[in-house]
This record gives structure tokens, sequence and C-alpha cells, in this order.
């Protein structure tokens, strides 16, 4: 876990949506270019081409052991065999509207989120529809599994649904409604859900707006609510150090740890069968902020859990940073160097090597569902939780996307709310560092307020 | 065959007298001498390699003999094992790499041919810049002759066994003859087992059929029979008067190509040091696993090699015995920060049709650390800039491009780890260059990414600025920059710095004894490796030790040096490194430093064991502080 690079593909004409991994041999690719390609990891080479979608494809999603979905912006759902051949064909339901989230439950329920504010699921067997719910007023952004018949499913809107599905589709708990949602003076959503993260059987942790929450499934309330936690938009979150610490990362290119007033809390801790039963007072943490750390110069959108004490960061910057304890890391070189001096000792006993799992910039979605979760830390004989050993991926400036750059919140925040003028803006910026013609574009853009979203 | 040895010498003299002539030739100074020492008419010089191979052009000035005498004259009866030496000579001023290679022989006194390779030059620099190099090259040209050396060794020690044996069996019982000779015959045959360090006894052992034929392994693998003599006289010691076989039939079929080796080498390093630059540049970056070297005159990290050096300050000093050859291998460092300082170009990667500018001598003139005076009385934060610098902390030099490569020359000394100083960048600046370079420098206009800011020391020369943490926790640095201290020359000042680095290395070797390799994680239930007996350091070299021994532990509770994150801490169990820190009176500043030397070595180990990782950022939280300049004036 270096961040040495493996392979290199130059895979689809356009954007690559998302990475399947099926086995240790074959990934699954999906591109705005309407294809699905499959590759042989092995040597880089593409064994296969499916190009059944007549749109954008921007979901896989592995259906069992020999079959996967995918979905898009077209009015089907396809199944496939892993050795790519076409099984059977889904007509959606709600038309060609974009889908944003596809997932598989019980090897054998489809369930789709996309703008057309439904949530729909399927009989993948069949095809027939099963349910269809409009509980969510706005676009659905994210689904999230949490067990073989319970998922969680988030929107624009804000609300927030636990479902349960068994042979019909129902919500088991309404975890968020928002009444008023929409802010015509900032013309932004207040609520927003980007991300849904299941930390363990017992919390999830919601990307809302600018801020994140965590809910106890158990009693359906929120534990953690910290509405301000970046500047802009929350993309990601996750939680590191058994669920000791919680990890954020959004538009602002800021990746900000937090952690609880109660230091024995988990937010990774799985289901307790007593707390139902126990009293009803209700439990409520404050998310303390622990740091800021700024590698990033651009809108950090994928955070991936590796281990309890590293995870990897993707940002629009083109850059990928891998982030480790270094206090752990530390430890772990005395044993090498331990080692070192035993084999100079000529006592030198044959070192395992242990294999890694390598990150490709595109792979974090997928593989964050599907690399396995390691438990080396109970550690608590670490005096510190500083995440401050990285590892930084080549630089690729090509990954600037002005629409999306932080800076532009920056911008707003400080022509809107602060009064400054442009040029002290584009003082402010010059001697921050930044290059005149990414400050030039943006000042351009200024002019729409609220421009994204 | 054997050599008459009065006309060896006269044909050795010949080529001695043309080979002197080239020395003084500018370009063309570098040779390889391989000397051996003859019994019979002491060292003398075997092969003389030049690149150009234009003996006739040699001038005078230079003597071999009295050099080659002068690098042999060593004891040779206390060590068998390689080892090197870099020497300084007078009039002419030439440098050399002295590779001393113990050859086996029989028929030699204490078994020994001693075969000294020695290349000479003219520029300094190249041992200082290319050591790795330079050791790696000629310890493969060493083991080249030892491959087959050991075998013919083996071989003949077999045939003399036989011939022992075949002696003794050949004594008539209680005869005259007998008594005198049997004990010998067990003297000789113990003295040759023990003598033969490399040779287990059963490896000695050999079978014969009831003929006096001996089946052998001969040095090409194939068996031989050896029909074993009586022995005449018997002598465990050969005789000083005994020709001996030429050094080249001592290593059979290997001497020639040991000198092709050794002119790959001279045809590889004679040039000047662009090309060897440019050659190490391109090539994939060598992880030497060694000691932390701070600046250029490389503190020898190495502690079992410092308990055993002479003298502690001996530069390139170094044996490969005792399995431990990685202390020998010396970091290359700051060839990238000489070499672009003579440029003027911007490019920092020199390009191959730039060669030109590059062999413009005047970059041989820039001394790593010269200016550190001035640095030192001219800025008043200066220990701020040191103290990041010596902890890891990336730092950038900002302003114009002559006094940035200036200052950068001159605190240069104290960047640990190599190839790590990149003089001067005009591109923008990413964070992934941290993982490689530790101190930048750059023109005003180039501005520093806001996110960068945090973890990074900024000088900037021009618009008055400093940013990045300062050193008030700590004693090792003030002493460093101390202005109380006047100084003859920079020479000097620069010795004072070196032993000051040298002695706070001792108290990181220590740390990294204790509370690295020592300290048992709760995690891990191995036990240590035997370690180096520390002890050892007090009475070898007091000097170094004073400072730690003669404090008495003050019990002063030491805060964790500083978390960016506040969380829970286990504050009721003091950690090692604490208890360390706390007993040696090392403040939290020192400590850093001391942590991040011992983090530099366990990362090149760490490397050694599990292969070349791509380097690491670390991070560091540490609150900065912007502080505006004031000029000192020159005292």
């Amino acid at each position: 876990m270096t961040g040495s690079r493996l392979l290199e593909i130059q895979a689809h004409d356009r954007g690559i949506t998302c990475l399947l991994p099926l086995n240790a041999d074959i990934m699954v690719s999906s591109s705005v270019d309407r294809k699905i390609k499959m590759w042989d990891l092995s040597t880089g080479e593409c064994s296969n081409v499916m190009a059944e979608h007549t749109a954008s494809v921007t979901c896989l999603a592995k259906l069992n052991r020999s079959q996967f979905v995918s979905g898009g912006n077209d009015e089907n759902i396809y199944i496939w065999e892993n050795n790519g051949e076409l099984i059977r064909t889904i007509i959606r339901h709600e038309g060609d509207s974009n889908m944003n989230a596809l997932l598989v439950v019980a090897n054998k329920t489809i369930i789709t989120a996309s703008d057309s504010t439904s949530i729909i699921a399927y009989n993948a067997d069949t095809g027939d529809i099963i349910g269809k719910e409009n509980h969510h007023r706005e676009s659905v952004t994210c689904l999230e599994k949490i067990n073989e018949t319970t998922f969680v499913s988030g929107s624009l809107d804000g609300t927030i649904a636990l479902w349960e599905i068994t042979d019909r589709l129902h919500i088991k708990e309404s975890l968020s409604y928002p009444p008023r949602y929409f802010s015509e003076s900032s013309k932004k959503f207040n609520h927003s859900v980007q991300k849904i993260v299941v930390t363990g059987s017992k919390y999830i942790a919601v990307c809302i707006a600018n801020g994140f929450k965590l809910f106890d499934l158990d009693t359906g309330e929120s534990v953690v609510n910290c509405p301000s936690a970046h500047r802009s938009i929350v993309h990601n979150i996750l939680t590191l150090y058994n669920g000791k610490k919680i990890v954020t990362c959004g538009l602002d290119a800021k990746i900000k740890i937090w952690g609880s007033s109660n230091p024995n809390v988990s937010f990774s801790a799985p289901t307790s069968n007593s707390s139902k039963s126990g009293s009803k007072r209700k439990k409520v943490f404050i998310a303390e902020p622990h740091g800021d750390m700024w590698i990033h110069t651009n809108q950090v959108k994928h955070l991936l859990k590796i281990t309890e004490t590293m995870f990897v960061s993707a940002g629009s910057d083109g850059q990928i940073v891998i982030w480790k304890d270094g206090m752990y890391e530390s430890v772990n070189r005395n044993e090498d160097a331990r080692m070192f001096m035993e084999k100079e000792n000529q006592i030198y006993r044959k070192y395992q090597n242990q294999t890694f799992f390598d990150t490709n910039s595109e792979s974090f979605e997928t593989a964050y569902s599907n690399f396995p979760r390691f438990d080396d830390t109970s550690d608590d004989t670490s005096n510190s939780f500083d995440i401050d050993q990285v590892y930084v991926s080549e630089y690729d400036s090509s990954g600037d996307i002005i629409e999306g750059h932080y800076l532009l919140d920056e911008a707003n925040y400080l022509l809107n709310e602060q009064g400054k003028s442009k040029q002290e803006i584009r003082e402010k910026f010059r001697i921050d560092g930044h290059a005149t013609e990414v400050v030039d574009d943006i000042l351009e853009n200024l002019t729409e307020q609220g421009l994204y979203i | 065959m054997i050599m008459d040895p009065a006309l060896m010498k006269h044909e050795i003299d010949i080529r001695q007298e043309r080979l002197a002539s080239t020395i003084n030739q500018k370009g063309q100074n570098d040779f390889i001498i391989v000397a051996e020492f003859c019994q019979i008419v002491g060292p003398v010089a075997r092969e003389i390699l030049h690149p150009y191979g234009k003996i006739e052009e040699l001038e005078d000035g230079f003597d071999i003999s009295q050099f080659v005498v002068k690098i042999m004259s060593v004891d040779i009866q206390t060590n068998n094992e390689d080892w090197f030496t870099c020497i300084e000579l007078d009039d002419p001023k030439v440098y050399g790499f002295i590779h001393h290679i113990y050859l086996l022989d029989l028929d030699a006194r204490g078994f020994v041919r001693p075969v000294v390779v020695s290349y000479l030059t003219k520029e300094k620099q190249k041992f200082q810049k290319y050591f790795n190099l330079f050791y790696t090259s000629f310890q493969k040209a060493s083991d080249i002759l030892k491959q087959s050396n050991s075998l013919l060794y083996k071989l003949d020690s077999k045939k003399k066994l036989a011939d022992i044996i075949e002696t003794r069996n050949s004594l008539i019982r209680d005869s005259e003859e007998y008594l005198q000779k049997y004990e010998m015959l067990n003297e000789y045959e113990k003295y040759l087992k023990e003598k033969h360090l490399e040779l287990t006894l059963s490896e000695l052992s050999i079978e014969n059929d009831s003929n006096g034929i001996y089946i052998l392994e001969g040095v090409d693998g194939k068996i031989i029979e050896y029909k074993a003599k009586i022995m005449t006289t018997i002598q465990a010691s050969p005789s000083p008067q005994k020709k001996l076989r030429e050094v080249n039939s001592v290593c059979p079929g290997t001497w020639k190509k040991c000198t092709s080796q050794l002119e790959n080498i001279l045809n590889r390093l004679h040039v000047s040091n662009i090309n060897i630059y440019k050659e190490q540049y391109h090539q994939p970056k060598y992880m030497s696993s060694s000691i932390l070297s701070t600046g250029y005159r490389n503190i020898n990290f190495d502690y079992q090699r410092i308990i055993k050096m002479d003298n502690p300050y001996a530069l390139y000093y170094g044996s490969t015995s005792s399995g431990s050859d990685f202390s020998a291998k010396e970091e290359i460092l700051l060839e990238e920060a000489s070499i672009e300082h003579s440029s003027d170009s911007q490019n920092t990667i020199p390009n191959i049709n730039d060669l030109e500018e590059y062999n413009n001598p005047s970059y041989e003139e820039v001394v790593p650390g010269s200016g550190i005076l001035e640095f030192r009385d001219y800025y008043p934060f200066n220990r701020h800039v040191i103290y990041s610098i010596l902890k890891g902390r990336p730092t950038i030099i900002s302003g114009e491009e002559e006094r940035v490569i200036h200052i950068i020359n001159a605190i240069s000394i104290f960047v640990s780890g190599n190839n790590n100083i990149l003089p001067w960048h005009t591109e923008q600046i990413n964070m992934a260059m941290f993982a490689t370079f530790k101190l930048i420098g750059i023109p005003n206009s180039t501005p520093i990414p806001l996110c960068i800011k945090p973890y990074v020391t900024i000088l900037d020369t021009k618009n008055g600025a400093f940013s990045g943490p300062e050193y008030i926790k700590g004693v090792f640095v003030n002493d460093i920059m101390s202005i109380r201290q006047d100084w003859p020359n920079e020479n000097t000042y620069l010795s004072y710095v070196e032993s000051l680095l040298y002695d706070f290395g001792v108290k990181a070797s220590l740390y990294y004894h204790r509370c690295c390799l020592g300290f048992m994680h709760e995690h891990h239930n191995n036990t240590p490796p035997a370690l180096t007996n520390i002890h050892r350091f007090n009475k070898e070299h007091p000097k170094s030790m004073k400072n730690l021994d003669e404090i008495s532990p003050q019990p002063k509770l030491r805060e964790r040096s500083r978390s960016f994150t506040k969380g829970p801490t286990n504050s009721f169990a003091e950690s090692e490194p604490t208890k360390f820190f706390r007993h040696h009176n090392i403040s939290d500043h020192d400590a850093e430093i001391i942590t991040y030397w011992a983090e530099v070595v366990k990362t090149q180990q760490s490397n050694e064991i599990n292969g070349a990782r791509v380097p690491y950022i670390k991070l560091d939280y540490t609150p900065i502080k912007e502080l505006p300049i004031q000029k000192r004036k020159k005292l």
C-alpha cells in the first residue's frame, strides 16, 4: 500500500462511472460512452465489450456469484453472466430517468434509485416489480445495504428512509424528513444527502449538505449532528480507529477528522439487542473537530477505508493520497528494523510478504464495498491518532474542473457574505498561491450565484 | 609459472615511469593501480590501468613505487578481511580510493597474498559524491577474484593434507625419522585446518585409495586424481625465499575477468562528475541500506561500526567484515545540489546535450556547507530553519536564484537521507514533491499553494518573511547556531558543526537501540534480537558519551510533543521514548530530531526488508509562526 502504479489502462473514450471487480482476475468498467467493458487484471487486456445500453452506464452491481447487473440513463437494466453473456433485460418502470444508485439484496432483488424520486424493487429472476415507493420528493441520490432485508436511501430533499424488503417493499422507519428543503435565497438544497455509509450494524453516517449526521438504527434517532462541518457540501464519510474517529471530505478540498465527546463510544459497533428494551433516554454525542488535513487542491470526492489506521482519498485535482497513522507505521518499522538487524546477525527468517490491494483512481467506489475490512487495531497503546504519513500519487493537473472547484464556494462566500470586492478576492487567491488562470476562471463564473446544485 | 622477481621488478619499474607522466594531465588523470605484496621485493604494482592506455605520455611527479609501499604498509597478519580507505596525497595532489583484498595462497606467508586495488584521481569530490559506486564496483571486482581463489585454496589445502597423510603413512614406526616428523606432521595438519576458517573440517576430509591416489574436486568442479607426494621437509610456515606463483595464478581464470571489471569501472568513472551523475539519475534510485548521513560528511550511523573505528571522524572508512556490510555503504549526497549550482540552466534534470555546460569545472568549487557561517550571522531566525531541516520538515527557500542556491548549499549539510535537495525549481510546487525533496529553492514568482503551507517551512529571502515552527524547546540547534563563538574560518566552524552532529548522532543511535529495537510494542510478543552492547560506547568513546552519562535524570514531565488531534491520550503510562528523552534530558524539539533520524534509518532498513517503496511524506502539523526578517549586521 504505497501508491506504486501497478497497471494503467486507457479504458474508455469518455468518463468512467463505475468499476466492479468480479473476482481477483476480472474487473468490469462502465462509462458515459455507453459501453461496459471487461478487463483481465493480470494482463490489462479488454476481454469483452458490451454495448447494449443506449445512454450512459452509471451503475454496476454483483447479483450473485456468476452474474452481475448494470443500469444507466436508458430504459433497461441488464443482467450479465460473468463471461459477458446477456442473460436478461428488465424494462425500467421509471423510464429513462437518470439512475443514481443500484443495489442488490438477497442475491435476487434489484433496487434502483433515480432522478424520478421513486425507489423501485425488481425481481431479478422474473423482471417483475416487487414494489415502487414515492417517499422522496426529489432525486434519490444514494442507496446503502444494511442487511439482506433492509437498506437505507437518501435524497436531495434531505429525506432519509430505512426500508424493509421481504415479499414487498415498505418503509421501516423514516429517519429524516425536513419540511422545507430548498432555500430560495441561496438556490440550494439545504439538506441534500450526498452519501450514506454503514459504519457498523448499529450506526449509519450520512453526509447532509455541509455537515453530517450519525443515526442509531436501533432507535432511529440521530446521535451525532454536525451541520456545518465543512464550508461547502460534504462528499464522503468514514470511520477509523474502530469507530472512535470520523473522517469527512468535501467540496472545500479539505479532509477533517472528528472525535466523539464520549471517548468510549464506537460508531462502528454492532447492534446490541439490549438497547431496544433499555432506557428511552436519547443519547447524543458531540462531534469535536480533531483536525484538518489539507493536501488536495480541489474537491475531495472519495474516501476509501483500508484498515482502521489507513484510508485513501481521491480528489478532482487528480491526486490520490494514502493516509496512514504515522505512529502506527513507525511501530511497524521498528519491527522491520529488528528484522533487519536479525538478518544482519545471520538469523534472518524469511519474511512473509503481504500482498496489498492496489488502488486505482476509479476503483474506490466499488472497491469500497468489496474490500475486506481489517480489524487490526484494538490499538489503545498508541498515544496519538495523528494521520500524518501520506503517499501522494503523481500530480495530474488535467483533473482540474473549474465548475466544481472549491474556490468558487470560497469566492461566493467572500463576495456575498463578507462583501468583498472581486479585486480583493483576486488578490487574496493570488496570495494563497492559486494559479492566475484558475482564479480568473472562477471570478468569471462568480456572477451567477449558487452555481452548483 | 614462476616469474623471476628481479625481472618482474624491472618490467614494472619501466611501466611505472611511463605511467607517472599522465597523472598531471587534466581530464585524463584517473587510473587504477593493482598492487601486490611480493615476498622478495616487497610491494609492487602488478597492473596499471589507464582509460586511454597511453602510458607513454605519462609525466613525472607521481612515484608509483613509493605510493605502493605506502598503501601496503599495513599489518597484514591481523586482518584477513577486505577493507578500504580513502587517502589524500600531496605533491602532486592526488586522491585515492584504496581497496585491500586478501587472497589466499598456501605457499605465502600467513597463507595470505595481499592485493591492493587503488583508484587514483585528482577530482576530490568524486569519492565524496559517488562513494557507493566505488565501493560496490570494487567489491564486485574483489568478489570475482575471491571466488576462484577460495576454490583453489581449498584444493591446495586438500592436496597438502593428502601429502601429510601420505608422508605420515610412509614413516616407519618408531624409527628416528618417525619420532622427528610425526609430531611435526600433526602440528602442520592442525595448523592447516585451523588456519582455514572458511572451510569446515568435513569439507577438508579427503578419500584415498591405497595407492596414494586421492580423489579431489578441482577448481572447475571436475573430479581430479591427485597422487600425494611424500614431503621431504615439513615446515608449517612457508620459506620466505620460496618463489611464489604469480598472483594471477592464485585466481585461476578470474584474474583477467577482474582486470576487465576494473577497466569497466575506470571507463565509467574516469569521466567527469556529470556523466556519473546522469547515469545515477536515470537509473532507479539505489536505496542505500545504511546509516543516517547528516550532511556531505556523512555521520556514520552504524553504531557497531562507530565503536570499531579508530577515528570516529574518519570518513569513508569501513570494512566488509562482520557481516554488516550495510554500514560501509555511504550515502551519495548532494550530487544534484552541487551540480545544479554551477548551471545557469533552470532544468532540474540535466539534459544529455547540455554536457558541455555542465562540464564547466567551476561547479567543483562549490563545497557543501560553504556559506554556513554567513547564514548563521545573517539571519536571526536561522535556528528555526535548521530545526525544520533537521527534523525532516520540507523547507522552501525563495528569492533570487543566486542567493537561494547559495543558502541551500550552506544549509544542505543538515539534510538527512539522499537525493533530496532541489536547489532551484521554477515549476508549480505540489505536495507529491515532498516525498522526495526536503529542501527546495524557488523564485518568488512561484506561488506556494495554500494547502501546502501548513506542512512546510518557508524562508523568503526577498520579501522578508519566515513561516514555520519555532525552535524554542531545545539546545542542540542553539549550540550549532550560537553566535557567541567566533571562528577563525568556515572550515573550523564546519568541523565544530560536524562534531555536534556526531555527538547528536550517537544519542540518536542510543534512542534507536533502546526505543526502536528494544522497546516492545504490546502487540508483538517476540523477543528482541541481540543488540549492540551499548556500554561499549562508554569505554571506547568517552567523548561522545559524556553528555549522556553525566546527566542525572531530572524528573521533568514532558507532554507529548504535539498532536494535531486532541484525542484521548493514555497519559498514565509513560512511554519508552518519553522515558528515554527524560532520562537523557533531551528536550522536546531535540527529541523530534532524534525521532526523525531514527525514522530515516528504520525506513531504509524497512525498504531493505520489504523492497524499496514509494517514499512517504510525514505531515508535520506543528503550528507555524510567521516572523518578519530582521537582517542582522555582520559582527
